[in-house]
């Protein structure tokens, strides 16, 4: 009795220690046969929604908000770049605004740890480069917006985030 | 004693099954979590390059996924490409459009949530006979509301190469110039490729005068009608005076000679 039960508990041990067929890792087949393939280039651009609130300024102080930029490119290197939505160039360009009025000061964007850049500058500003292939990789992209003295009204920006190749 | 076995064996069952289903459980965790984490949405591209030699028709086909949970207005052009002189690094011209030449086969369309295949279409044989460009997907959320008074859209860009049957490189080698780059003071060359093709450009320089320098040049891809700097070696520590750099240049396969003095 005592050998059959210790052949049971061996046998669910083995059985429960076994991972899934699905699971388990194969051999790697040798004797010549490569094993390859191939995939078409990808990008992909995923965007979070911004954390906090960022339409009022009812004080002279420094807004900020952030958002995440995932991004997946099979071709490096890889660019991602931030612009105004709303304006190409002119005086809105960069701005913030609520119907005619506009903020005095432009808005600001930077990712990770880098400088802020404002978008009202004729080159778009660069938030992140990547020199390798990237799978689901999280750029942090971050928003300021100064304001001088207190300013009523809703204020709102459409932001373009470009994901582009930067070789041709 | 034989209900005993049984139920040895019953508890060793179970507890097989229960690590089946924890490495199931594990193996689809792993495999489902790019999935939660793509929740927040966005736009893809595939394949990114569209690559093919330039004739009339149909010469290619992406893939525009929308994983966002909103239809989007998508709008697909085709764009030049604006060359960054220093770095070589290009950007969609979003002021230019190359659809008298090369178009989307359905430029702008409502994507829901899912995804579409557009063909890339020449219409027009481009002057030279090839033509590089941007292909800009951009992805505009209807209905969006501003979302703590930012609204987020989207834009893709990915390569389009429509090589040329015939294939003529040519380079037009410009001035010479010493610029303050991050790592000191360089000699740079101002290239501009009248070709039709997108080699590499690269060579050699040898400088003589007060002091003698020799230097690899870093290979840049100049796109054909842009010109780039290419970086011809650093000059710190050289002393004063009129020097003569001899550039050897290369691309695709083609040497060019040149020669420019320069003073420090």
């Amino acid at each position: 009795m005592r050998a059959s039960r210790v052949r049971a508990i061996l046998l669910g041990a083995t059985l429960a220690l076994a991972p899934p067929a699905a699971a388990r890792a194969q051999d790697p087949a040798d004797g010549g046969t490569q094993v390859g393939g191939s995939v078409p280039s990808y990008l992909e651009l995923i965007l979070s929604k911004p954390g906090t609130a960022f339409t009022t300024f009812p004080k002279a102080r420094i807004y900020s908000t952030r958002f995440e930029a995932m991004v997946t490119a099979t071709d490096a290197p890889t660019l991602l770049t931030l612009a105004d939505g709303d304006a190409t160039a002119g005086a809105r360009l960069g701005h913030r605004a609520s119907g005619s009025r506009r903020l005095p000061l432009p808005l600001e964007a930077s990712a990770g740890q880098a400088a802020f850049r404002r978008l009202n500058s004729a080159t778009d500003p660069l938030l992140a480069r990547w020199n390798d292939a990237v799978t689901r990789r999280k750029a942090t992209v971050r928003l300021r917006q100064k304001v001088r003295r207190r300013v009523s009204g809703a204020y709102h920006k459409v932001v373009l985030v470009t994901l582009s190749p930067a070789t041709p | 004693m034989t209900l005993r076995r049984s139920r040895l064996i019953a508890g060793a069952a179970v507890v097989a099954v229960a690590g089946a289903v924890t490495g199931g459980a594990i193996a689809r965790a792993d495999a489902s979590n790019p999935v939660a984490r793509a929740a927040a949405g966005g736009v893809s591209l595939s394949p990114a390059t569209v690559e093919h030699t330039t004739r009339r028709g149909d010469v290619g086909r992406i893939t525009i996924r929308n994983t966002t949970s909103h239809t989007l207005r998508v709008t697909v052009k085709v764009r030049p490409w604006r060359q960054a002189r220093d770095t070589g690094d290009v950007s969609a011209n979003l002021r230019g459009d190359l659809s008298p030449y090369v178009a989307a086969g359905r430029p702008r369309f409502n994507l829901r949530p899912g995804s579409r295949r557009v063909t890339v279409r020449v219409r027009r044989t481009p002057p030279g006979g090839s033509l590089y460009a941007g292909i800009e997907v951009f992805g505009k959320p209807l209905h969006a509301k501003a979302r703590n008074g930012i609204v987020a859209r989207y834009r893709v860009i990915g390569r389009l190469r429509l090589n040329p049957v015939h294939r003529r490189p040519k380079l037009r080698i410009g001035k010479v110039d010493v610029k303050r780059y991050k790592r000191g003071k360089v000699l740079i060359l101002a290239v501009r490729n009248i070709g039709n093709t997108l080699d590499r450009v690269g060579g050699s320089t040898s400088i003589t005068g007060p002091a003698r320098r020799r230097s690899p040049i870093a290979a840049m891809t100049p796109v054909p009608g842009q010109v780039v700097y290419l970086v011809a070696g650093g000059v710190d520590g050289l002393r004063h005076g009129r020097y003569r750099a001899h550039f050897t240049i290369t691309q695709g396969g083609r040497r060019h000679h040149a020669s420019r003095s320069f003073s420090l």
